[in-house]
């Protein structure tokens, strides 16, 4: 791998502060005091140390030398973890759980939250479709209950016609 | 007096629902520690949504349990099967398991429960006879001073962790940044929104505490296909066995240290019972009477750890209470359920809330009441619960996830912040970023800025206000001893450390790591 390619997210890093720092000379005010500026200021210059002290950790030579001040980055845990993630089921877990945030804010909480549960338990290796369907729903439906009724916190509905739909459930269950 | 008198009064006032809270949360807590997937502090955020509801008492007191009963219950299966159900547990497995190993298990799983119990008396008295105290000299405390103390626990993130100080700085950092989206609170100035509606609101803490620890963790179990130890089929017998008087007097020692190191470290922000249990477990071996033996099976090695991790809780709630600044993460989203509730903490919380204070007090002496009796009695049905699939748990995480997000202010936007922070998480724990210093830069940043600027601006801009009384005076020189002592292991490190080992403890065990380390 070229040097470059292995410290892009700490370069994608710097940039951004200097973006912000940018953004920092915009921050003007007439009170006194060391304005809003400063403290951003402080910490963001921090960071970028911080930042480029470890793109240095990362290029230099593997084998650390007799004088070296920190340990390569990469944890013995991270190093363990990386050998046994599976790249392909990890983005198959994030656009299942992408899909559900964005499914509740659509059609609602309740739909989304029984569709999420069988299709992440099927996708986690839960082969009992006769089992995960109708506990998914009843868990669904039960935790609804417990927030909508008992701790009186609002859920999102959807949009449209499934904000309707989801209401006239809610009333026809007892819930509402 | 007025604390424990206020305490005794709340005890005589706590109804059947009170009772019920504190059963669910120390029930919850012990399975949120036996359960390897599941910590403490991920128990108490996924709880919070649920405490919205509740009047502020009953949802401080259900986390609270949470917090203390998860400060053991992973202990049972550390000792039993060598499974560490919470990073604070993993000093057990070094003489604990070896017990169990030469057949002394219920010797062992005895001594976790009686230390858990006494490290959890030591963080009541800690709470009922310092708090108060403590309030009245945080009273005199102005601005500078604050600022001082915020500044000191942000260094003290640094101080705590052995390797990588870098990746650590630069967590810190981001999570500094984080804080700093949105109106700036003290001159109203909007910074780093983009025009975007979401970032001029600012980012929470909770929602990004969510994402992190839960989120990023359902996403990296995922991927790992819930990979799991191996767990035996039967348990067997899991029995307890508690010491005798005259055990107790010779362990005495143990218990004293761990607890006092559980104490102490639980008021410095960056540490908690990780930390606390490690350093109780390098003390033990260092300056235990026992030294000689610990490594090799003694309980010295159970005792201490666990005495440490549980008197946590006293000191954290201790600096929560007085200062409004949490020493962990678990105490972090305690402070954002009291604040979504009104209250601020702070030394007026004593009288301005002595009913809530009371009854966190008598809340916490009944929390390690239970938690012990639940040691004792239910230590079979705790392992049972590891045969749960992970998956299932996993799916749990992400709807609780999911709903602590959006319940805090009914916003979507809380939930795509939680969902950017997981993967942000995910992607910085795999590059070695230790995530806990992010939590604590997003939650003590704006405490710092705060404190800096008023005191800058009361001043009239003069920068001598910081060092302008003696108490000030004084919290400077400690934080210049904590910077010197950086240094110091900076240009120690640099000369002759070999890779691999540690400093932070005496047994050579690393702090840094995110399982390992701070909340």
């Amino acid at each position: 791998m070229a040097p470059v390619a292995r410290v892009v997210p700490e370069l994608a890093g710097i940039v951004l502060v200097a973006v912000l720092l940018v953004q920092t000379s915009s921050l003007t005010t007439r009170a006194g005091g060391p304005g809003p500026a400063f403290f951003p200021r402080v910490v963001l210059v921090l960071l970028a140390v911080g930042l480029v002290v470890s793109i240095y950790q990362r290029l230099r030579p593997a084998a650390p030398s007799p004088g070296t001040t920190e340990e390569p980055l990469a944890t013995e845990e991270s190093t363990e973890w990386s050998a046994t993630i599976s790249w392909p089921r990890f983005w198959v877990g994030a656009v299942i759980t992408v899909g559900y945030v964005v499914g509740a804010s659509q059609v609602g909480w309740i739909p989304a939250t029984a569709v999420f549960l069988v299709v992440f338990l099927r996708a986690a290796g839960v082969r009992r479709w006769w089992l995960t369907i109708p506990v998914s729903i009843a868990v669904t439906v039960g935790l609804a209950y417990v927030f909508l009724a008992v701790v009186y916190v609002s859920l999102p509905t959807g949009v449209g016609v499934m904000d309707e739909l989801n209401t006239h459930f809610l009333d026809v269950v007892g819930i509402y | 007096m007025d604390v424990l008198t206020g305490a005794l009064d709340a005890l005589f006032h706590f109804d059947l629902e009170m009772w019920l809270v504190l059963v669910v949360g120390v029930i919850t807590g012990m399975v949120v520690g036996v359960l390897p997937g599941l910590t403490f502090v991920m128990g108490v955020l996924l709880l919070l949504p649920l405490t919205y509801g509740m009047d502020t008492d009953s949802g401080v007191v259900l986390m609270m349990a949470v917090y203390v009963a998860g400060t053991y219950g992973g202990a049972i299966t550390a000792l039993v099967f060598r499974i560490p159900g919470e990073p604070n547990d993993v000093p057990l497995l070094w003489d604990g398991y070896t017990m169990t190993r030469k057949g002394r298990g219920a010797e062992a799983l005895g001594w976790a429960a009686v230390s858990a119990f006494v490290g959890g008396l030591v963080a009541w008295l800690t709470l009922a006879f310092l708090a108060e105290p403590a309030a009245q000299v945080a009273l005199k405390f102005g601005q500078p001073e604050y600022f001082w103390i915020v500044l000191l626990g942000l260094t003290s993130v640094l101080l705590l962790v052995d390797r990588a100080a870098t990746a650590t700085m630069v967590s810190l950092g981001i999570g500094m940044v984080v804080a700093m989206v949105g109106v700036d609170p003290v001159y109203g100035t909007v910074r780093f929104a983009f025009d975007n509606e979401t970032l001029r609101s600012g980012i929470d803490y909770v929602p990004v505490m969510v994402g992190i620890y839960a989120l990023g963790h359902v996403l990296a179990r995922f991927g790992e296909r819930f990979a799991a130890e191996e767990i035996p089929d039967e348990p067997g017998r899991v029995r307890t066995t508690l010491p005798t008087l005259g055990e107790l007097r010779r362990r005495s020692g143990s218990l004293a240290r761990g607890s006092l190191v559980g104490s102490l470290l639980g008021v410095v922000p960056g540490a908690g019972a990780a930390v606390a249990s490690f350093v109780a477990y390098g003390t033990e071996k260092q300056f235990g009477k026992d030294r000689a033996n610990v490594g090799t099976g003694s309980p010295n090695g159970v005792v201490a750890p666990q005495a440490a991790s549980t008197a946590t809780v006293g000191g954290a709630f201790v600096s929560l209470l007085v200062l409004g600044i949490p020493g962990n993460a678990a105490t972090a989203v305690i402070l954002g359920a009291l604040m979504l509730h009104d209250v601020q903490p702070g030394p007026q919380i004593f009288t301005t809330q002595p009913e809530l204070v009371s009854t966190l007090v008598v809340a916490l002496l009944m929390s390690v009441v239970l938690m012990a009796l639940m040691g004792l009695v239910a230590a079979r049905p705790m392992i049972a619960l590891l045969k749960a699939p992970e998956a299932v748990v996993a799916a749990a995480i992400v709807v609780f996830a999911y709903l602590g997000a959006y319940a805090m202010r009914n916003s979507l936007a809380d939930v795509w912040v939680m969902l950017a922070f997981g993967f942000l998480g995910f992607f910085m724990e795999r590059r070695g970023y230790p995530l806990a210093p992010m939590v604590l830069g997003a939650i003590l940043c704006p405490l710092a800025e705060r404190f800096f600027v008023t005191a800058m601006i009361s001043s009239g801009g003069d920068p001598t206000v910081f060092v302008g009384r003696p108490l000030s005076v004084g919290l400077a020189a400690v934080w210049g001893v904590a910077v010197l002592l950086l240094l110091r292991r900076w240009v120690q490190q640099r000369g002759s450390r070999p890779p691999g080992v540690g400093v932070g403890t005496t047994t050579g065990q690393p702090l840094n790591n995110e399982k390992e380390s701070a909340c």
